[in-house]
């Protein structure tokens, strides 16, 4: 099955009026057997994109809930050959696109050229490399993997003058940290946070801007779909997982929920 | 602060050839290069220049001794052995320069709050000291491991009012206390002010560090010019995340005469797996926002390191150190639990210096750099702090009643 270009994909289903849904989800975990089918429940719950997320020791932009999920599935054997294995198995079941999420070490420890083929042989969509910043791209040119294929990140420390250098280039998406700290962290959106996020969002020429870190719920959702061509939400369905051991219902009931909260009608005309 | 004429390291983008740079998240691309702005802007006035020499004589206690290793020298008959004792610095090792010097950049860039990691707690008391001393709010990160270790050190910070907060994540060590600090930061980089302990980090972190502790370098030539007019032939210094080392090195990069040596620790054998040789042992990677050598298992995934020394206790080391390293500028050796412990002895009772387990690994050195070195030459050992700390350790491990 083909590439799909994230940027082609977000705009297609910007212009009927709907924002993406990205779900992240560690690989592995909660265990590596019943993965596939879990990311599958996850797409047909309604994630328009899946990350798949390599464990890594020492996750730095990753609060306690990923963190733990990520040395759960270090338990559990997964490593990046298993991540890419999961890539191929979901992208034969699934038209959505599939990016995976790593910190860079573990792929260059894998090596470059190595990493280039499983990448390439496993279909998945886009790379999200939360530990590289454009300034050190030229670190990252031996992997072969354009631009166009990375998430770029932009925060709410990123300066005006930045953010246009960043958006100078085509990437992927660009991911904004919406929340300053890590992932997952508690607490609903401010609405300082929100005008950050809005000013950023029109700011933004060249890329298509998703919305992550810390979404606590739809009604976060329904705070910052305005502001974003899509949002990410990681750490509230691994909490969900590690909350009901073995079940994976109640995780595609919280999607169904998100979903909903970024689909409601009054989307185009509601008050920012 | 001294500088090289033909050594130009960091770069622009803070790389010491491959290794160092910035590996993190988009966050704190802001904060970063705000600080290394504000840094470089004052760094060689001499407003701060002055002040920070006024602090480390009324307070930290420089310029600390070049003392004479008399028994030790006469022992082997060879080179003659001099310590550089910043055993002697306020707090008991040499993390105290480095502490002065990140805290007055802190103030002086508005800073309300100041954060730090500790693995032995050195550097967590260095820097809850001059918190005391200068009025800010401190949080410590530890591991809860090295919390139970290492009780003296602990009490230490809260006695001075600093925050201790154990890390519970990863390995509850060192490490993970690294990362629980550079979240915090994250999180709050707008009021508050990351002082890491070693020449580690992303950019420009080894770098200031270094300059902060290149004091120690420039005060050994300066003394020993002195004494003996001459160069030192050997430096020899321990290496975790190696501030002490690069601090005494750093000076002599440019005097190719002079022979720099970095101990790591092998801990039970660097044939085993536990160890913390990272020069030695490790490969190059990615961690704590830097790349630099990295002792990582075949899937990249970091491996908590073993030393009897909870301050080399590290897996990774300073970028500076592992260009040093390729480029064979520095030689880097190990030495073992047992061989630290046994020169903590030798050196307490033929010198009546206790050193702290680190700078034990230096000094097991010159068992083996002695004997081959020539009446006539010298060798400068960086005595980087006091053993005060490993007492409990040192008594239970050497059976000593």
């Amino acid at each position: 099955m083909s590439k799909i270009n994230l940027q082609s994909y977000i705009e297609e289903k910007n212009s009927k009026g709907e924002k993406v849904l990205s779900i992240f989800l560690t690989a592995g975990y909660p265990d590596k057997e019943n993965f596939i089918q879990l990311a599958l429940g996850v797409l047909e719950s309604g994630a328009d994109m899946l990350e798949l997320g390599v464990p890594f020791s020492d996750p730095l932009a990753d609060g306690p809930v990923i963190q733990a999920s990520s040395t759960q599935a270090i338990k559990n054997g997964v490593t990046l050959n298993d991540v890419f294995a999961f890539c191929t198995e979901i992208k034969k079941r699934t038209q959505k696109p599939v990016v995976i999420m790593s910190y860079l070490n573990p792929l260059f420890h894998y090596g470059a050229e190595k990493f280039n083929e499983g990448y390439k042989k496993c279909g998945a969509d886009g790379l999200i490399i939360p530990d590289i910043i454009p300034d050190e791209q030229p670190q990252f040119d031996e992997f072969k993997i354009t631009s166009e294929e990375l998430a770029a990140f932009a925060a709410p420390t990123t300066s005006p003058e930045r953010m246009r250098y960043i958006d100078e280039r085509k990437w992927s998406f660009l991911y904004y940290v919406g929340m300053l700290g890590t992932t997952g962290q508690s607490g609903a959106y401010s609405d300082e946070q929100i005008a950050k996020i809005g000013e950023a969002y029109s700011k933004i020429k060249n890329n298509k801007m998703l919305v992550g870190f810390g979404i606590s719920g739809p009604d976060d959702i329904k705070k910052i779909r305005n502001h974003c061509d899509g949002v990410i939400v990681g750490s509230l369905i691994i909490k969900k997982l590690a909350e009901h051991p073995g079940k994976f219902e109640p995780v595609y009931s919280l999607i169904a929920a998100l979903k909903n909260a970024l689909h409601n009608e009054k989307m185009k005309n509601e008050p920012a | 602060m001294s500088s090289q004429s033909n050594y130009h390291y960091p770069d622009a983008l803070g790389h010491f050839g491959k290794y160092g740079g910035r590996f993190i998240p988009e966050t704190l691309y802001a904060p970063l290069t705000e600080l290394e702005n504000f840094y470089r802007k004052i760094k060689d006035t001499p407003e701060f220049l002055s002040e920070l020499e006024f602090y480390h004589k009324e307070f930290t206690g420089r310029p600390t001794p070049l003392t004479f290793a008399e028994n030790l020298t006469k022992h082997y008959g060879k080179a003659a052995v001099y310590f550089k004792r910043e055993d002697l610095c306020h707090t008991g090792a040499h993390k105290i320069n480095n502490a002065i010097g990140q805290i007055l950049i802190a103030i002086k860039m508005g800073k309300k709050r100041i954060i730090a990691e500790t693995g032995a707690g050195q550097h967590g008391t260095a820097v809850a000291t001059v918190c005391a001393k200068f009025g800010l709010n401190c949080t410590v990160y530890m591991g809860e491991k090295d919390i139970q270790r290492q009780a003296p050190n602990v009490a230490r910070m809260k006695l001075l009012g600093a925050s201790v907060v154990p890390v519970t994540s990863g390995s509850k060590t060192l490490k993970d206390a690294t990362n629980e600090a550079i979240r915090d930061w994250v999180t709050h980089a707008d009021n508050t002010h990351y002082i890491i302990g070693s020449a580690v980090g992303p950019h420009p972190y080894p770098m200031m560090v270094r300059d902060f502790q290149s004091v120690i370098g420039t005060e050994t030539k300066e003394q020993l010019q002195q004494i003996t007019g001459k160069l030192p032939d050997y430096i020899l210094a321990c290496v975790g995340g190696g501030s002490n080392a690069i601090g005494i090195f750093y000076p002599f990069i440019t005097d190719e005469s002079v022979r720099m040596i970095g101990i790591e620790a092998a801990g039970e054998g660097t044939e085993t797996k536990k160890h913390a040789a990272t020069l030695g042992k490790g490969s190059d990677g990615i961690f704590h926002g830097m790349r630099t050598y990295l002792i990582q298992d075949d899937k990249g995934q970091v491996i908590e390191p073993h030393s009897v020394s909870a301050g080399l206790d590290y897996p990774g080391v300073g970028p500076e150190h592992s260009y040093l390293h390729d480029i064979k500028r520095v030689q880097y050796v190990s030495a073992t639990d047992k061989e630290a412990l046994a020169a903590v002895k030798t050196i307490s009772r033929t010198e009546g210096i206790i050193p702290a387990l680190e700078t034990a690994h230096a000094l097991a050195y010159l068992e083996k750099l002695l004997p081959e070195t020539k009446s006539g030459e010298i060798v400068v050992v960086n005595m980087s702090g006091r053993g005060d700390k490993d007492l409990a350790t040192i008594m239970n491990e050497l059976h000593i009643e």
